[in-house]
C-alpha cells in the first residue's frame, strides 16, 4: 500500500495501538507521506483512540 | 538388474558430447521424464513464482570439466587370480562459467548434499532414474575451494570450482540419456539473475529501518527493481519468533538504495536475521538476490 515514497505491508496493523503507531510513523514516515498517522492508521486498519465526551469545554 | 541380451552394434559410433553443465537440484528433487525433456518442466523447478518452490539452478561448466573418477578397483588373489571387486562412482571438478561474487553465493553450500543432472554440450541430459520411473539427479556431495585468488593463466580459469563427488554407483549403472528439446542457453536464461545486496546503514533498534542497496552482481550496476516490502523475504531468524517487511521507502530505489523497515509484527527484531530479495515477473523469479545476514 503505497503512501508518498513508502511501500507498507497492509496486513496485521490491527493489532498495533495507536501509540505503537504513532511511533512508527515518527520514525519510519515522517517527512516521507503528506497523510496524518491517523489517516494512515485508519487505512491500514489501526485501532484510532477516540475522545472521550465527559468533558465540555465552556 | 538388466537382463544382457546380445543387443546389435548402430552403424554410427559417434562419441556421447562432453559434459557443460548441471542442474543442482536439492535432494530428491523428482519429476517425469517427459517433463525433464522440456525447458517448462525445468521452469518450474529453476524460476517457479515463489522463493520457496525454487529447487534446482543451472551451473554453466564452459570453463571446464576435470573427471577424477577412481578405476574399479582390480585384485590380483594370492592365486593369481585377477577380477574387479570393487565399483567407484563417478567424481569430477567442474569450473563453473560464473563470477566470483557469483561463486561466494554457493559458500554456504559447502559439504552439502545435492542430486545433480548433467547437461551435455547439446542440451540433453544425463540422469538417474527413481524405483517410480521419475527422473531425478545423482545423489552427491558438493565440495567448494576456498582459495586466493589465482594470478593469471589457464589456473585464473579454474576460478570457481565445484568438487562433487557422486555417492551411489548403483544409481549410475542405470543411467539414462534424455533427448532434451532445448539448448544449455535456454537452461542458462531459465536461471534468474543474480542481484547482490548489502548494508548501507546498520539496522536500527529503535526504528527497525535497515538501508539496503541493491546491486546487479560483479558489475555494480544499481538494481531499480525491489520496491515494495513483499520482495525483501526473511530467509531466517536468530532469536525472535516471528520477522518480516513491514515498510520500504523507495525514494532512492533509482541508486538502488533501499530503507527497509523489518519487525516482529509490532516489535523491533532483538537478534540477528537473514533476507533475500527477489523480483517476481509473469509468475517466474526473474532476479534473485544473496541471502544477507543483517547483524542486530
Amino acid at each position: 500500500m503505497k503512501f508518498g515514497t513508502v511501500d507498507i505491508n497492509p496486513n496485521g496493523w490491527n493489532k498495533w495501538t495507536f501509540e505503537q503507531f504513532k511511533e512508527f510513523y515518527d520514525q519510519s514516515l515522517k517527512g516521507k507521506v503528506t497523510e496524518t498517522p491517523e489517516e494512515i492508521a485508519k487505512v491500514l486498519g489501526v485501532p484510532i483512540p477516540v475522545k472521550k465526551k465527559t468533558e465540555k469545554s465552556e | 538388474m538388466k537382463t544382457f541380451r546380445f543387443s546389435g552394434n548402430g552403424q554410427s559410433k559417434v562419441f556421447l558430447t562432453d559434459i557443460k553443465g548441471v542442474i543442482v537440484e536439492k535432494k530428491n528433487t523428482a519429476q517425469t521424464f517427459v517433463q525433464a525433456k522440456t525447458a517448462a518442466g525445468w521452469s518450474t523447478l529453476m524460476n517457479p513464482a515463489t522463493t520457496a518452490a525454487i529447487s534446482a539452478i543451472y551451473l554453466d561448466l564452459d570453463r571446464g570439466l576435470e573427471p577424477k573418477s577412481q578405476a574399479p578397483e582390480m585384485t590380483t588373489s594370492n592365486t593369481g587370480f585377477i577380477e574387479k571387486t570393487k565399483d567407484f562412482p563417478p567424481q569430477f571438478v567442474g569450473n563453473a562459467n560464473i563470477s566470483y561474487e557469483d561463486y561466494q553465493t554457493w559458500f554456504a553450500a559447502d559439504t552439502q548434499e545435492f542430486d545433480f543432472t548433467l547437461v551435455l554440450q547439446n542440451g540433453d541430459l544425463i540422469s538417474a532414474a527413481t524405483s517410480a520411473g521419475l527422473q531425478k539427479g545423482f545423489c552427491g556431495r558438493l565440495f567448494l575451494t576456498f582459495d586466493i585468488p589465482k594470478p593469471g593463466g589457464a589456473e585464473k580459469q579454474k576460478a570457481s570450482p565445484f568438487d562433487i563427488i557422486f555417492d551411489d554407483v548403483e544409481e549410475w549403472k542405470n543411467y539414462q540419456i534424455i533427448k532434451t528439446d532445448f539448448t544449455r542457453k535456454e537452461l542458462e536464461a531459465l536461471t534468474p539473475a543474480g542481484i547482490n545486496i548489502e548494508v548501507i546503514t546498520a539496522y536500527s533498534g529503535s526504528t527497525g529501518v535497515v538501508v539496503l542497496k541493491a546491486t546487479k552482481r560483479a558489475t555494480g550496476e544499481p538494481y531499480a527493481g525491489f520496491t515494495t516490502y513483499s520482495q525483501w523475504e526473511v530467509v531466517s531468524l536468530s532469536t525472535d519468533t516471528g520477522g518480516a517487511a513491514t515498510a520500504i521507502d523507495v525514494a532512492s530505489a533509482a541508486l538502488g538504495i533501499y530503507p527497509v523497515t523489518f519487525l516482529n509484527t509490532t516489535p523491533k527484531l532483538t537478534g540477528d536475521f537473514e533476507i533475500q530479495a527477489v523480483t517476481i515477473a509473469a509468475s517466474h523469479v526473474t532476479y534473485l538476490s544473496n541471502v544477507l545476514n543483517i547483524p542486530v
